[in-house]
């Protein structure tokens, strides 16, 4: 080679030289000048940031036999960004056939040119996902959404609420009864991940910044609910609503030993499945309304005067149909066939009659304090413990002007305003020999079990089952619950008739029935009221009394009760 | 001039050794280096790539042998079936090529997926050697330089049409490099650059020309480098980044990010930014572990690389094997500095990866094949010395 071709091959490291310098400069000029700048600035703009949200599952509401009572039914949201699909019929053809939505609907959409969405099954989904994978449509994007199925529908939607979601895609959620109360357990958290999305749509993860948020699904929550009875309970109480013509109604079923709720129905109630939200959203008339326990009431206040002794068992009180208390007040006792008097009756008789001068007799003998006292111990100055949402405080004021007339009242259930599980709770110490265990209906969450709650002991063994022999004599020929017998089964009852005062006023009545079953050591409480019928008929027995009896059957056949006699 | 003086002559070098160890150590150095940096690039993530790598390496001493031990004589010999060769499998993309990304690049021969358009740098570096040395005597000649033109545009065109820039642009400059060490009158070169520098100009600023002639995707990409990135003035007041240029943008704060000494090995966090990282942006990779310093060391190696070809065809006595050398030499120097370049936002995005680095089958083997050439003309040239 000539000298001066090997010379002009010089040229080439020299430019390489060049080249190597200037690549070595913009590095330096990156890496050390400008290193602040740049990392400020890829910090600062962060356009293609998105943050993936995996939403978690929201936990499952059961009943203590296992039947779902809320649960989610997984659906997805379907959305097409037309400008990054295929344009081709087949395309449109295959999507059409795997989302179910008709194929000139999505093309009319094409020619929009716009993002649309709408929702999906899970088995559509997966055809969706073949087809978006098939035709490497980067612009269908599946998100999960979680849609909420309450397979008892209004057999307990009382109790179990809702979810209500509005909003344009359904962001606004609003939350009633068990779905409200127990949210916490339920909703899990979603599991968060920030990242990247690159030029074709599909999600990079990032690990450097935010570090991501595991996504833990809500628990299972099993109630105390038994299915059968709740179901009962809930066909029960409505029929009774609905042919008495009555305000509202609750039926609460308890196992006295544990404090198990097993049912607790009420009507009206709203439709899980209304799409829109309503008045009746978050009411649960079992323990949303306050009412007066009436005649049911006094067997607790014999129970109590009998645990404290001021009224010996079999003590005879002597019913003209009146009481005197102080010079110008006087309570009295219903007409029957145009008579009042009851006559001399002992605390059986007293009962099965429903004597209301008895009744004022004995808490007059209790005294004012103690027997405030024992609707405290009771649980009827309280809420019930049990977080439900909306619910009312049992209550009875003290009358400060006349507490003797109070008294005399409160004896036979008024003048205090109590809500049905409240009332259910308190009759649970008779059924468990004075002991009272306060009320419970959650029995499990995430298989976790949740413990019964400890119980006190208020009135004596011996009282208690002194009053159940009297319940049991409601339930006989001689009592006001003679038509809700069942031939073979031994239990106590209490009819109650509470007429509502406000201001002065008669508002109406309240029906109500409590029984135990059976009445010696009984397995079950249940309690009905029906509030304000107006269909003609107003009594506990005629009104509360059909319900209380389909209930029994239920809880008889669901608790395997053997005959007694 | 330091280049100058490190020239050595025929009476000093060693005459004892046929290898260019130093050319095989380099090259084998980076080859290590790029496993180690595509292992990094996905780490914690998937090894997938890591392993296909390795693979591709194995797969790779295949042509690296061919090339290595049949004498390149033979190439020369069967020139033009080899060009006609380098034309069918450019021809066969367009029937049974693969689309990647808008781009028609890949065909598929049983298991493996080979690009002919990266096959072609060697094929033409071969064909154009063996032109070139067959009209030695007529090397002045305009009529040579045309056919040397036309030798070199047929393949380009199909290269072109697939549409693959960036390995249009290496034909061309191999084509440059060896008609100039060749010793083709400068002024046809600068007849033939000129006339591609007025088109490129007339694409790139004439809004109409530049709709036609390019992609959509690469008209987005030499806007990207015109435009600072950004497309328009609002966009860029936003700080809004699409498509490539968010790769680019990205790549850059990697290398931002990597500093004076780097963050250390398997420590970057904003490589995983990057899209597409273990390919044609490999370097940003390395750049943001190793820092400053490191990416010194690296171009260093590669200078190493560069600077035993370009000793190898100072020294060449063979006008065939100068020519082989020179586009050699050409085909690494061109993808380091195009793709360094368009990293370092110097040049736009051609899709070249970095020799030995980036992660892909074809690319390696090119590579392999390249050096496998190289070490068999050095090793030949010294025999015929002695």
């Amino acid at each position: 080679m000539s000298r001066a071709a090997k010379k002009k091959l010089n040229i080439a490291p020299v430019g390489m030289l060049i080249l190597f310098g200037g690549t070595a400069l913009s590095q330096v000029k990156l890496q050390v000048f400008e290193k602040q700048k740049t990392i400020d600035l890829a910090n600062d703009v962060r356009k293609y940031e998105v943050t993936q949200i995996s939403r978690a599952k929201r936990g499952a509401i059961q009943t203590a036999d296992g039947k779902p009572l809320a649960q989610d039914a997984k659906r997805w949201r379907l959305q097409i960004d037309l400008s990054k699909v295929p344009h081709t019929p087949g395309f449109a053809v295959a999507l059409a056939e795997a989302s179910g939505i008709p194929a000139h609907e999505f093309s009319d959409q094409r020619k929009g040119g716009r993002d649309w969405a709408v929702s999906l099954t899970e088995y559509q989904m997966s055809k969706v996902a073949q087809v978006k994978k098939d035709f490497d449509a980067a612009g269908i994007t599946l998100t999960e959404l979680s849609a909420r199925g309450y397979p008892f529908g209004v057999l307990a939607s009382g109790l179990v609420g809702r979810q209500h979601a509005s909003g344009k895609d359904g962001e606004i959620i609003q939350r009633f009864g068990l779905e409200s109360s127990l949210n916490s357990v339920l909703a899990g958290t979603d599991g968060k991940q920030t990242g990247l999305q690159d030029k074709n749509g599909e999600f990079l993860p990032m690990r450097s910044e935010s570090p991501e948020v595991l996504r833990k699904d809500g628990a299972k929550v099993v109630t105390t609910i038994d299915s059968e009875i709740q179901a009962a309970a809930a066909i029960a109480v409505r029929r009774s609503v609905e042919r008495n013509k009555a305000k509202s109604g609750a039926v609460v079923v308890t196992d006295p030993k544990t404090g198990d709720i097993l049912a607790m129905a009420s009507w009206p109630v709203v439709d899980p499945e209304e799409p829109g939200l309503t008045p009746i959203d978050g009411k649960n008339p079992a323990c949303t309304n306050l009412l007066e326990p009436g005649s049911t009431f006094k067997i607790l206040t014999l129970t109590k005067a009998i645990s404290d002794g001021t009224v010996p068992e079999g003590n005879v009180t002597n019913c003209t149909g009146q009481l005197m208390i102080g010079s110008s007040s006087r309570i009295r006792c219903d007409e029957h066939h145009g008579n009042r008097a009851h006559g001399p009756v002992d605390p059986t008789l007293a009962i099965a009659l429903s004597c209301n001068v008895a009744a004022s007799t004995w808490s007059r003998s209790i005294g004012v304090d103690p027997f405030f006292d024992f609707l405290k111990d009771l649980g009827l100055q309280n809420q019930t413990g049990l977080g439900l949402q909306g619910e009312i405080r049992s209550r009875a004021t003290m009358d400060k002007g006349n507490p003797g007339l109070q008294l005399a009242n409160l004896g036979f259930g008024q003048s205090m305003g109590v809500t049905p599980v409240a009332l259910a709770g308190a009759f649970g110490a008779i059924g468990n020999a004075g002991k009272r265990v306060p009320l419970r209906l959650v029995k499990s969450v995430n298989g976790i079990e949740q413990p019964v709650r400890e119980g006190f002991q208020i009135l004596s063994p011996e009282s208690c089952a002194y009053t159940l022999e009297c319940m049991e004599k409601v339930m006989s020929k001689v009592g006001t619950g003679k038509s809700l017998l069942i031939p073979g089964y031994r239990m106590g009852g209490k009819t109650g008739t509470a007429q509502k005062y406000r201001n002065g006023k008669s508002e109406g009545y309240v029906a109500n029935f409590v029984g135990m079953i059976p009445a010696r050591d009984p397995q079950a409480v249940i309690l009905v009221m029906i509030d304000d019928p107006k269909g003609g008929r107003i009594y506990g027995a005629d009104v509360a009394g059909p319900v209380f009896v389909d209930v029994v059957k239920s809880v008889i056949q669901r608790l395997q009760l053997p005959k007694t006699e | 001039m330091a280049s100058i003086t490190l020239r050595p002559t025929s009476e000093s070098r060693s005459t004892s050794v046929g290898i260019d160890w130093w050319l095989i150590a380099s090259a084998v150095a980076l080859t290590l280096i790029g496993l180690g940096t595509i292992y990094s690039s996905h780490y914690g993530e998937t090894t997938k790539f890591f392993k296909d790598q390795l693979l591709n390496i194995g797969v790779g001493l295949v042509p690296l042998s061919i090339f290595l031990f049949v004498h390149p004589r033979i190439w020369a010999k069967a020139m033009p079936f080899v060009y006609g060769l380098n034309l069918l499998a450019l021809f066969a993309v367009k029937f049974v090529g693969k689309t990647v990304n808008g781009a028609e690049r890949w065909v598929k021969i049983g298991p493996i997926q080979i690009q002919p358009s990266e096959m072609a740098k060697i094929l033409l570096v071969i064909t154009l050697a063996s032109f070139y040395a067959s009209r030695q005597d007529r090397i002045k000649e305009f009529g040579t330089f045309a056919l040397g033109l036309l030798h070199m545009a047929v393949p380009i065109v199909f290269v072109f049409i697939q549409p693959h820039l960036g390995a249009s642009l290496l034909l061309i400059a191999v084509w440059a490099a060896l008609s100039l060490v060749a010793g083709v009158p400068p002024k046809f070169l600068v007849l033939v650059v000129g006339l591609v520098v007025s088109i490129a100009a007339l694409v790139v600023f004439v809004t109409p020309v530049r709709k036609a002639v390019l992609k959509p995707y690469q008209e987005e990409r030499v806007l990207a480098l015109i435009y600072g990135g950004n497309k328009t003035a609002e966009e860029k007041k936003q700080g809004v980044v699409k498509g490539d240029d968010y790769q680019v943008q990205q790549g850059f704060y990697a290398i931002a990010n990597g500093g004076l000494a780097g963050t250390g090995f398997l420590k970057g966090t904003q490589k995983l930014n990057v899209p597409e990282q273990e390919t044609d942006f490999i370097f940003t990779v390395f750049s943001e572990e190793f820092g400053l310093l490191g990416s010194v060391a690296l171009l260093g190696l590669f200078a190493l690389l560069f600077y035993r070809l370009w000793l190898g065809l100072l020294v060449a006595t063979d006008f065939y094997y100068q020519m082989l050398l020179a586009g050699i030499l050409t085909v690494f120097a061109f993808h380091l500095f195009v793709n360094v370049g368009m990293v370092l936002k110097i040049f736009p995005v051609v899709g070249l990866w970095c020799p030995f680095l980036s992660k892909g089958g074809t690319a390696i083997w090119l590579c392999m094949s390249l050096i496998g050439l190289a070490v068999n003309v050095r090793a030949r040239e010294r025999a015929v010395l002695f």
